[in-house]
């Protein structure tokens, strides 16, 4: 092995934890183009991450650090230390220190021979417009989750949602809510809405955390707020002769009023939503609010803070598209990297023409969509990406109950995978239909 | 005469140093301070624009941000 001389800086680039500006010096130094952060993703081939985690020891040599290790898999980059590799079993990625990559001599064509346990080797890209804390495993579990879902993606046929499907909305058949042994039971949800409706009569009972940001009580004078979280977690048999339209029926609702009885609000009371609802670790957060505006670093540093205590923020893409001739971009927060964003399928699961564009990772049904709405009228029927996300929204809390391991990247990672995939483009609607567990 | 040029303000936290620390260097330095939200590493409040690249200087700030509103989409889009 070369014994070359390694400057300090370049010697902690070396390593998995290297700061942002640590890998941003180093680049510079090495007359990079500055889109890529020097390390790189390998991506283990199914079921071989113990393999591969063996191979990155023995045949590589790397001091390799394992998520595993950390309490929740919540890897602190601070008590990395001094690994050269960074292993996330979940997703079936290791994050390679740049420089330790090309000391040991990284062949690539032998990571990628037939019998190994790696599947593909990605540079790393920077995908932050900020610092953040803790940004660097983020950035790089990002960009696995990308390179997973464009491995994982087969072609489906697709087909029109049967409308006879009886007793459930077509939204939830198209989901495949209805055949889903799972209801969300021990898992907290939190809308960031208009509130809720508390005294609905087909919620009676259930566990509700009310919260209001806004100077208002809770009580949602709108409608938008009891519809959103009818969908997310509305009940498994309403009354009469209503169809089902709620998916996570089971779930504690923390109900956070963040825009007013007129459907308004500002960021810096979406911000104290979303931060209550992470405080009190809701694995699954839906928004279906935005600005048309860009990626502000604080929603980007809210997302990273949620992922990092196993929260997963769901938000909608926008509705400010006429298309086929104006395709908007994606609003913010759904814009932030670390925030899921969700775009408006019809029943033909056909883009809706309203639906942003551009940053978007999963879609959900947002036309006419059935659910709750408060008191006398009791239902309604609403379209836009703010009715897709609590569909997301509702499945993710179906995936969370399915395994405790499914927090954070790795329930963003599961929704991903398990999509079903559409004859559309990615930036209409990601990784295609959100499915049940 | 309306006096009050202060301006809603959202600060992101770049992660190297206690939170209520940074809010207590932001306050000094003209910052009225709203909200500390440790989750997520914010602080919402309102200054006068003239302090702002003044607040954008303080350790451990990442981010100095004008408030924005926000909504529930065009009402166009619902049907």
């Amino acid at each position: 092995m070369a014994k070359k001389r390694i400057g300090k800086l370049k010697r902690s680039a070396h390593k998995v934890s290297a700061s942002t500006d640590d890998l941003l010096l180093a680049i510079l130094e090495q007359g990079g183009d500055g889109t890529k952060t020097g390390r790189y993703l390998l991506t283990f081939k199914e079921g071989a991450t113990s393999e591969g985690l063996r191979f990155l020891k023995s045949e590589g040599g790397f001091r390799v650090a394992d998520a595993r290790d950390f309490k929740n898999q919540a890897v602190n980059f601070e008590e990395v230390g001094d690994a050269e590799a960074l292993v996330f079993p979940e997703i079936g990625v290791a994050l390679l220190g740049g420089g330790a990559a090309s000391a040991r001599g990284l062949n690539t064509e032998a990571l990628i021979a037939e019998d190994s346990p790696t599947h593909s080797i990605d540079h790393e890209y920077f995908m932050f417009a900020t610092h953040l804390n803790p940004p660097d495993y983020l950035k790089g579990a990002l960009r696995a989750v990308e390179t997973i879902y464009a491995d994982l993606t087969e072609s489906e046929i697709t087909g029109e949602v049967s409308p006879e499907v009886l007793g459930v909305t077509w939204g939830l058949a198209a989901c495949k809510v209805p055949g889903s042994n799972f209801n969300g039971n021990g898992i907290k949800v939190a809308v960031l809405d208009t509130g809720f409706d508390l005294g609905h009569p087909e919620f009676a009972g259930r566990a509700f955390v009310p919260h209001t940001f806004v100077g208002q009580p809770v009580q949602d004078l709108h409608g938008h707020g009891t519809h959103t979280t009818g969908t997310a977690c509305g009940p498994v048999t309403p009354p009469g002769p209503i169809q089902r339209y709620g998916i996570g029926f089971r779930t504690q609702i923390f109900a956070g009023k963040v825009l007013t009885n007129t459907g308004t609000g500002s960021q810096a009371q979406v911000l104290s939503g979303m931060n209550w609802a992470i405080a009190n670790r809701c694995a699954v957060i839906s928004m279906s609010l935005g600005a048309q505006i860009p990626a502000q670093p604080s929603y980007t540093s809210a997302g990273a803070a949620a992922l990092a205590a196993g929260c997963l923020i769901v938000a909608a893409a926008g509705n400010a598209s006429t298309r086929p001739g104006h395709i908007a971009p994606v609003l913010a927060p759904a814009n932030s990297p670390t925030i899921m964003s969700v775009a408006a399928l019809d029943n033909a699961l056909r883009v809706a023409a309203f639906s942003c564009g551009g940053k978007v990772d999963i879609a959900g049904p947002g036309v006419g969509v059935f659910s709750s709405w408060p008191r006398p009228t009791l239902h309604n029927t609403i379209s836009g990406t703010s009715m897709a996300t609590p569909h997301v929204a509702g499945c993710a809390t179906l995936w969370a109950q399915s395994n405790p391991a499914l927090r954070g990247l790795a329930l963003r990672a599961k929704l991903i995978a398990t999509a079903r995939h559409l004859p559309y483009l990615h930036t209409d609607v990601g990784a295609g239909l959100v499915q049940a567990p | 005469m309306a006096k009050d040029a202060k301006k809603p303000l959202v600060i992101t936290m770049s992660g190297d140093r206690a939170i209520h620390d940074v809010a207590d260097d932001l306050r000094a330095a003209g910052l009225f301070v709203d909200q500390v939200l440790e989750a997520i590493g914010s602080v919402t409040g309102s200054a006068d624009p003239k302090h702002v690249e003044r607040l954008r200087k303080i350790r451990g700030v990442a981010d100095v941000s004008p408030d924005h509103s926000v909504d529930i989409g065009p009402p166009g889009a619902i049907s």
